[in-house]
């Protein structure tokens, strides 16, 4: 089952595919991390936002690392199947969209707390 | 060729993610008082998880080795869709139950 979900071609150098696997952990711990920041939203800070905005601030987080985590998994899967074929790595097109959706909520947050609701 | 140290780097990362997952576990009992059975539900989740990651540590350290000498069949798909499906589960309970 994995030889035809990986995609045929040569077995890469096992150094290679341990690799992609410490990056997709790296990955999958960054999904973690929002995800313990949004549930942390969640649960603690009830009186810094209105309660309106909380919620989609949380979800925000959490839908980032939803996404995020299937990412990851499509992302392996990816790379593994280019070391196969000895193709060129994808780059991770994500990274800039993480950042930016991370500073909105950042940004978002550091407001509400200077000036709160 | 640092043959053992791969084997032993990627068991180290599995670890590390593991430890996030239990970290995550006790975060979710905060929110207990709100929502009793989800974070009851994902707090089990979690740490079932984590306990599987540490279950598997010696087989996945042997199967690497193993790779490592004969030089194929490190990459394990059904680990790696395990765990993205688990934290992608355990992403929408919470954003579902966060509205």
């Amino acid at each position: 089952m994995s030889r035809r979900l990986l995609g045929g071609g040569t077995e890469p150098d096992p150094r290679f595919s341990l690799a992609n696997e410490r990056t997709f952990l790296a990955w999958v711990r960054t999904a973690l991390a929002l995800l313990a920041g949004g549930i942390a939203l969640d649960a603690f800070a009830v009186d810094t936002f209105p309660a309106a905005l909380r919620p989609w601030l949380a979800s925000g987080l959490l839908g980032m690392s939803l996404l995020l985590s299937l990412w990851a998994l499509r992302r392996w899967l990816m790379v593994e199947r280019a070391l196969r074929h000895g193709a060129a790595l994808p780059l991770p097109g994500v990274a800039p969209l993480l950042s930016l959706g991370s500073a909105l909520v950042a940004a978002l947050v550091i407001g509400f707390l200077w000036w709160p609701a | 060729m640092d043959a053992g140290l791969q084997a032993e780097r990627t068991v180290l990362a599995w670890r590390r993610t593991q430890l996030a997952l239990l970290l995550l576990a006790c975060l979710t009992l905060r929110c207990l008082g709100r929502l009793p059975w989800l974070a009851m539900g994902l707090c089990s989740l979690l740490l079932l998880g984590a306990w599987l990651l540490v279950a598997v540590q010696r087989r996945r350290y042997r199967r690497g080795q193993r790779a490592l000498r004969g030089g194929q069949g490190a990459a394990d798909p059904l680990a790696v869709i395990a765990l993205a499906g688990g934290v992608a589960l355990v992403a929408l309970a919470a954003l579902l139950g966060s509205f």
